[in-house]
């Protein structure tokens, strides 16, 4: 039995799971593609180093370093120099259901008016699916406000986006 | 908020990013980047060690933990992990020799340990660290791994240890996500040793607690193989920015001794190894009980008194919709690049927000945020849309003056006033009419001269504006 690389194990989980990560990652920085992959590839380095002390999965660990890591990236945020990319410009709409569409950069921009931490709330809740009690302990707060970031976060986005698109069932 | 909203969103956001893809080339980036920065992170390690060895002469007998993985670190004949100095290393201080004493101080670790420790949990035997004759007296600090793996909360999360503040456990559940492995660090005083403070050290670090233990919380000791310096209290300017003075601690043989020269107030002691410098290292300060007290386990200091008023949501005056932050950044941090928090561990909680429109544009949010213990609440205002976004100190917060929120605005754009639950009304001469501005709070005109508040069930009171 030959034993475990710890190297080609990690290798293995980014091969797999960095595309869902990187979507993540999208999200929580409002739709800044190439912020998206520096932090995640940024997040995923400093856990490299600190893989041989996470016990069990290395997924909800990881993506509650994105999320705070987001949530705390003003030092090169403020540097940053927001970019649309040319591929992003005039790209389809996603939905496309019969209640009306909300458009990719609409739903960014919407997230990128949210405070980032009310945006990493949203983001676990509603695309990470975490539970409340997963998200507060992910992002080191109470499950209170846990709740009422996500009360007021879904206000803000019902306000920002179409409101038929969000109300539908 | 309803289900089919929230499925709703969560389907948006899974549309918007279906298409999201690595780069080509991302995953074998990753990999290069973590292996360059471990090795630049041991390096650092080694020659951080190196010049310690080299300006001190103290001897550093055992390497620093590394990366290796629990189940493959190797364990001495106790059972501890070697990779672990607090739990292997050989025993320093002037006592080290003393069996006799280290006997008594193990006994009085093992005694003191609270039951919410469970067996489970507990790896390898408890080892004395250091353990020597200090100006409080004899002192061990004595250390015991354990793991996480035993323990599990009710909402599944893993919880490394539990302890509660004053010694009462199972009050304040501790959540590590982190660290798969951790050590019990105490602290035990005396001739006849009692276990006086106890904390964990996540992940085994090399750096233990900074005890604060003794009458009036006189003394401070700590383990390090690193030179500290502690400071006594945060200096609040009259802007509000903070700053810190430093002594430097007295060494006794790998522990760090500093005694206070006067009357401090616990939660605003630091310790830290070369402070303000790039790589400061803040060691965690925690209070003991006196030796005839319980030992104070986890103990945290409670969070400085506030004014009281909701923190859970801000305090949104007319139905502003205005954000809690000035630059998105979130609030503690914002107020840190400001310079009005702590440099070394800031407190991370404000008190209530207060956030208004202003009339002709822009918006303000008034803060409530204690940056210490000693001093008390203060008022800060973000201002965004008149000039600049910035934050400013407005000073201290009396929550019991009857108007305790009064700012002028930059610019002359107004005052912002606030008593939650009063009616307010204001006028701009001594025998004008009265003007309502409603419940809670207001942005009055700059002219304003007076406030009348009214408490439910109360008398109104005037409050003359300066």
């Amino acid at each position: 039995m030959s034993a475990i690389d710890p190297d080609s194990e990690f290798a293995d989980f980014v091969a797999h799971r960095s595309t869902a990560l990187l979507r993540t990652a999208y999200l929580l920085c409002a739709g800044d593609r190439a912020a998206a992959e520096d932090l995640l590839q940024d997040v995923l380095e400093r856990v490299y180093a600190r893989r041989g002390r996470v016990r069990g999965d290395l997924e909800p660990y990881v993506r509650s370093a994105l999320a705070n890591a987001s949530a705390n990236r003003w030092r090169t945020r403020s540097r940053r120099v927001t970019e649309t990319p040319m591929d992003a410009v005039a790209e389809p709409g996603v939905g496309g259901h019969e209640g009306g569409v909300v458009d990719r950069d609409e739903v960014t921009r919407a997230l990128g008016t949210l405070p980032a931490r009310m945006r990493a709330v949203l983001v676990l809740r509603f695309f990470d699916d975490l539970s409340e009690a997963d998200t507060a302990a992910a992002l080191g707060i109470s499950t209170g406000t846990v709740k009422s970031q996500t009360a007021r976060g879904v206000e803000r986005l019902r306000g920002l986006l179409a409101a038929p698109d969000l109300t539908r069932g | 908020m309803e289900t089919t909203e929230t499925t709703e969103l969560s389907r948006v956001l899974r549309a918007a990013t279906e298409d999201i893809e690595p780069r080509t080339g991302f995953a074998p980036d990753v990999l290069r980047g973590g292996r360059r920065r471990r090795f630049r992170r041991r390096a650092a390690l080694s020659g951080t060690l190196a010049a310690v060895v080299a300006a001190t002469g103290i001897s550093v007998s055992t390497a620093l933990r590394g990366d290796a993985p629990v189940a493959s670190a190797p364990s001495d004949a106790s059972g501890n992990d070697r990779s672990i100095p607090m739990v292997s290393a050989a025993t320093r201080g002037d006592l080290a020799g003393d069996q006799a004493y280290l006997g008594a101080a193990e006994a009085a670790f093992r005694a003191g340990l609270p039951a919410t420790v469970p067996d489970a949990a507990r790896v390898g035997a408890p080892h004395v660290y250091w353990a020597g004759t200090t100006p409080a007296g004899r002192a061990a600090v004595v250390a015991w791994q354990v793991t996480s793996s035993a323990i599990t909360g009710d909402d599944g999360a893993r919880i490394l240890v539990t302890g509660g503040t004053n010694g009462s456990p199972a009050t304040d559940l501790k959540h590590v996500y982190e660290e798969a492995r951790g050590v019990l660090v105490g602290l035990v005083l005396g001739d006849r040793p009692a276990l006086i403070g106890l904390r964990v050290a996540p992940g085994g670090d090399q750096d233990g607690p900074a005890f604060l233990f003794g009458e009036g919380d006189r003394f401070l000791l700590t383990v390090n193989t690193l030179p500290l310096s502690m400071s006594t209290r945060l200096s609040v300017g009259p802007d509000g920015t903070t700053a810190r003075g430093w002594t430097g601690m007295t060494e006794y043989d790998g522990a760090w001794f500093g005694t206070m020269g006067g009357p401090v107030v616990p939660g605003d002691v630091r310790v830290a190894y070369r402070p303000g410098a790039a790589d400061m290292r803040n060691i965690h300060v925690t209070e003991a009980s006196g030796p005839a007290g319980h030992p104070r386990l986890q103990r945290d200091f409670p969070a400085p008194a506030l004014t009281g008023w909701p923190t859970d949501d801000p305090i949104r005056l007319g139905g502003s919709q205005a954000s809690e932050e000035v630059a998105g950044l979130g609030l503690i941090t914002e107020l840190a690049q400001a310079g009005f928090t702590d440099p070394i561990e800031p407190m991370s909680m404000p008190g209530f927000r207060l956030i208004a429109d202003v009339p002709g544009g822009g918006s303000v949010i008034a803060v409530e945020y204690a940056p210490d213990f000693a001093g008390g609440p203060r008022l800060y205002l973000g201002v965004r849309g008149l000039g600049p976004e910035r934050w400013l100190f407005c000073g201290p917060l009396d929550a019991k003056a009857v108007l305790p929120v009064s700012v002028l605005l930059p610019d002359g754009k107004g005052r912002l006033v606030a008593a939650l639950g009063a009616q307010l009304r204001y006028r701009s001469t001594v025998d004008g009419a009265w003007t309502d501005a409603g419940k809670d709070g207001a942005i009055l005109p700059a002219t304003a001269t007076q406030v009348e508040v009214t408490e439910p069930g109360q008398a109104p009171q005037m409050v003359t504006l300066r």
